[in-house]
């Protein structure tokens, strides 16, 4: 793959770019999908992918092919130095060289991955299925799926970058609802990722799915009030979804974050760290290099409730005359934007039962049905698979229950993190308290 | 390539189904933010998508080589998953329903190609409209503008007969702000998708008319108060009710879904909203967004009804759910790429017009709210679903008053439909910009006229 990548970085300077990437991931996939509680089908793929970006004097031009055919992959080289020749000069405007600061991770390629077939494949998602469906009788899995496979990225540049990387991967989850007397209860998912074949638990999460879908029935509309909420690490996550985009330096320059000027500010409780992290060993997003070849280092990003720093990639760091964080992020088919690794919020010193026995008057979330404005943090959302909590004790499950608030504001709420931590795809997040939040039924 | 294709249909014999699809798209993309250029690329992402069917087991597998023999390499690929799929599947009787199968081209109605303009004069507009837009008003904190084009030639070819090849054209332009008075932010988006060339893209609105439309919205959301959460007479735009149609009707008609127990299982012939309503989905709707003349099983597309003056009377159909349901298929089967196999996806999803006027049905409510535009939303298995809108206006004895900011409705769809007590007499598709996600994308739009109905109004308090 890198000799192709050389191949096209040549190619685009011999055209007149004077700076040049190709972006190359090549995979192998199995994946057997779940459908109305039976298997739905089974597939495989070969996925090829290269992405040229090119500048030329400064002037941007990208172009994308899903093929190594060579005379192919040269049109898309001829195709981006072409826009290149259209658009405006940026300064900013340089891609990264290479640097000795590399740190080879762990734990993100299995080999046996390469042995897998359709087989095995299916017998998981099998698995999945029976132990969802043995649970309970009226639960109905709508869907699911088992992907596993392998594959390498590389990225090569004309300022010396030639990297690549193997990975392997299995991604699985379920997803469905259940019945009851003429009930249907409100969709209720889980899922999970691993690189490592024996890291892979279908069954948990078929059993965390079949509580999570079983516990909203019998739901009833809840009570306006203004209390505590209770979020589990799934809900919890989404939200600092909202927090680290804002975060990110291309929001942060273009004016689109909150977090505008609030750098080495109080942000949050001071109870609050969130670390990135792309070099944990067997993290879901680990990995050594970036989407453009920089090396991943570990940073804090809120430390005890400060906001320590943003995420950059080369493009938005060339304009602050900063460096890169190594937050490039990205495929083949498009350019290099910014986003988190491994993200890891900190556990705090109480269960999470004791948080809920502190509660006078609650709402513990399982799932929020929400669109938070992203750049302003406001939201309003139903809670999905809610129960309201009364003087520190689960009472009914709640439908047409709607949180509301701003999740900046949030942060500065939170009156507790519990011992416990979950793994949510690329974070690892506790169950987090919050005051003082408008609670809604209609 | 249809003959390559046609030629190596042979590869399926002792196979119960095979399918073939070519798909070749090339899609564009230019995006300015803040006088930044942010975004440009021309992806081509094309290949051969192969599904087969064998003793009730799919099977699918892909390919970005188009020679013959990787094509055929495909097939067995494909057929050998089929095998170990119908190992693990318990409903052995799956057959496909028998319908007459697309052969031949087809093409919508473009006016004035894409392929006419060339990238150039894309980016220069793109660039001229965020320019105008950066300094249309001091509030602007940020701007965008995207355009966005897939132009994709398809070739259908099946076991039992089609032989087609469809041509499409889908472009996007969409305008952006984010808005500040020093203390409060609010952002306003215009955004519009068809299935059609550059004249059709542009004849509705001119460039212009998108800066005009988000800078005044966003000048007023910013002098705007909250509402207060309360259940309430509701008026919908178009787009909110394309909105709702789709999203949280739409979805629990889908056959595979009702099949797994959506809340509309067993409910067709009884009545699920008020006689106002007649809610279709629709391939064939000239340069709406998510038009479709034939889907990629090969079903030519049309018109289907599913709500007929408030009784439910069809479901979204493939070939597998009609057979199991003894229907005709409906033309909902889609992949989004050629690497993607066809699920059950909406197209055009609508309520049809009704006979007041607009003014009629706002002199009508005592106290209630006006709402236009979405801002995106989620709904659930049971129909519960919750959108943001743009706009909403208070209205107090017949009369539009102030405009609110930050408003979400809520309820279940189909008591929201129930309650449906008025539709106006117009009609507008208002989604097409839109994207629906099931796994994989699909290009949809949504539309209708204005409804009245009681929902639940949320927002910041």
């Amino acid at each position: 793959m890198i000799e192709l990548g050389e191949l096209a970085v040549k190619k685009a300077l011999e055209l007149g770019a004077t700076e040049a990437e190709a972006y190359l991931i090549k995979g192998k996939q199995f994946y057997v999908a779940l459908e109305n509680n039976d298997i739905k089908l089974a597939k495989s793929q070969i996925m090829d992918g290269i992405g040229i970006r090119v500048f030329k004097n400064k002037s941007l031009g990208f172009a994308s092919v899903n093929t190594f055919s060579q005379d192919k992959v040269m049109s898309a080289v001829s195709n981006a130095v072409r826009l290149a020749n259209l658009t405006p000069k940026d300064d900013a405007n340089s891609m990264p060289s290479i640097s000795n600061n590399y740190t080879q991770v762990q734990g993100i390629f299995d080999s046996n991955a390469e042995k897998i077939g359709m087989d095995e494949v299916l017998k998981f998602a099998q698995r999945m299925l029976a132990t969802a469906l043995k649970f309970d009788s009226r639960i109905t899995v709508d869907s699911g799926i088992f992907a596993g496979g392998f594959g390498e990225n590389a990225v090569v540049n004309s300022k010396g970058i030639k990297l690549a990387e193997m990975a392997s991967s299995f991604d699985f989850g379920i997803m469905g609802m259940a019945h009851d007397k003429g009930e249907v209860s409100c969709f209720q998912y889980e899922f999970d990722t691993t690189h490592n074949i024996a890291d892979i638990n279908v069954e948990n999460v078929a059993m965390i799915f079949a509580k999570k879908v079983i516990s909203s029935l019998g739901a009833k509309k809840g009570e306006s009030f203004t209390g505590s909420i209770i979020l589990e690490p799934d809900v919890f996550a989404d939200m600092l979804g909202v927090i680290i985009a804002a975060a990110s330096a291309n929001n942060i320059q273009k004016k689109m974050s909150r977090l505008v000027g609030q750098l080495n500010k109080q942000i949050a409780v001071s109870g609050l760290t969130i670390e990135d992290n792309g070099l944990i060993a067997g993290g879901a997003a680990t990995s050594t290099f970036d989407r453009e070849g920089v090396a991943r280092l570990p940073l804090k990003i809120i430390d005890k409730g400060v906001l320590t720093s943003y995420l950059y990639n080369t493009y938005c760091a060339n304009k602050d005359k900063s460096q890169s964080t190594g937050h490039a992020v990205g495929g083949t088919r498009g350019l290099p934007s910014i986003g988190p690794s491994n993200i890891i919020v900190n556990a705090g010193n109480k269960s999470q039962a004791d948080l809920i026995k502190e509660i006078k008057r609650g709402l513990y979330v399982t799932r929020l049905s929400a669109q938070p404005n992203p750049v302003s943090g406001d939201f309003s959302g139903v809670v999905k698979g809610g129960f309201l909590i009364s003087d520190g004790e689960f009472k009914t499950p709640v439908i047409e229950t709607m949180i509301s608030g701003n999740i900046f504001n949030l942060l500065n709420q939170i009156s507790g993190l519990s011992l416990e931590q979950k793994k949510v795809m690329s974070f690892l997040v506790p169950y987090c308290r919050i005051e003082d939040v408008s609670i809604t039924s209609g | 390539m249809i003959n390559i294709l046609k030629n190596v249909l042979s590869e399926f014999d002792g196979i119960d189904y095979g399918e073939l699809r070519y798909h070749e798209r090339i899609s564009n993309v230019i995006s300015i933010r803040k006088g930044e250029l942010e975004t440009i690329a021309s992806n081509n992402y094309s290949g051969v998508g192969v599904r087969t069917l064998y003793q009730s087991g799919w099977g699918f597998s892909s390919t970005s080589r188009t020679d013959i023999s990787e094509i055929k390499q495909a097939i067995s690929d494909a057929i050998a998953s089929a095998k170990v799929s119908s190992q693990g599947k318990k409903n052995k009787s799956i057959k496909l329903a028998k319908v007459n199968l697309a052969q031949g081209k087809f093409q919508p109605t473009i006016n004035d190609a894409l392929t006419n303009h060339t990238f150039e004069e894309k980016l220069e507009l793109v660039k001229k409209t965020e320019e105008k837009l950066k300094n249309a008003s001091s509030i602007i904190q940020s701007s965008s503008v995207v355009y966005r084009e897939m132009l994709d030639k398809k070739i259908i070819v099946t076991t039992d007969g089609a032989a087609c090849e469809v041509i499409d054209s889908k472009p996007e332009f969409r305008v952006f702000v984010f808005a500040s008075n020093g203390k409060e932010y609010v952002e306003s988006i215009e955004a519009v998708g068809i299935t059609g060339g550059w004249a059709d893209l542009f004849q509705e609105k001119k460039p212009d008319d998108f800066i005009d439309i988000v800078v005044r919205r966003a000048e007023a959301l910013l002098k705007a108060e909250y509402p207060k959460g309360e259940r309430s007479a509701v008026i919908l735009d178009p787009s909110l009710v394309g909105l709702i149609s789709h999203e949280a009707i739409g979805h629990t008609v889908e056959a595979d879904f009702v099949l797994s127990g959506a809340i509309t299982k067993g409910k067709i012939g009884t009545r699920v909203g008020s006689d106002l309503v007649t809610l279709f989905d629709s391939g064939a709707e000239g340069s709406a967004g998510g038009t479709l003349l034939v889907d990629d099983e090969g079903v030519i597309t049309k018109k289907i009804i599913i709500i007929d003056k408030g009784i439910l009377k069809s479901y979204l159909h493939n070939r597998e759910t009609a057979a199991e349901f003894g229907v005709e298929p409906t033309g909902n089967a889609r992949a989004f790429e050629y690497s993607d196999e066809p699920i059950i996806r909406m197209r055009n999803t609508g309520i049809e017009r009704g006979k007041q006027s607009l003014d009629e049905i706002i002199a009508g409510v005592k106290q209630g709210y006006l709402l236009k535009g979405t801002k995106g939303g989620q709904a659930d298995a049971n129909a519960e679903f919750m959108f943001a809108a743009q706009e909403a206006y208070r209205i107090t004895d017949g009369k539009l008053g102030a405009l609110l900011r930050g408003v979400t409705i809520s309820g279940q769809a189909f008591d929201v439909l129930k309650s449906v007590d008025a539709v106006s007499d117009d009609f507008k598709w208002d989604m097409g910009s839109g994207y629906c996600g099931k796994w994989q994308y699909a290009k949809v739009d949504g539309g209708g006229p204005y409804i009245r109905c009681n929902a639940i109004i949320g927002g910041r308090q």
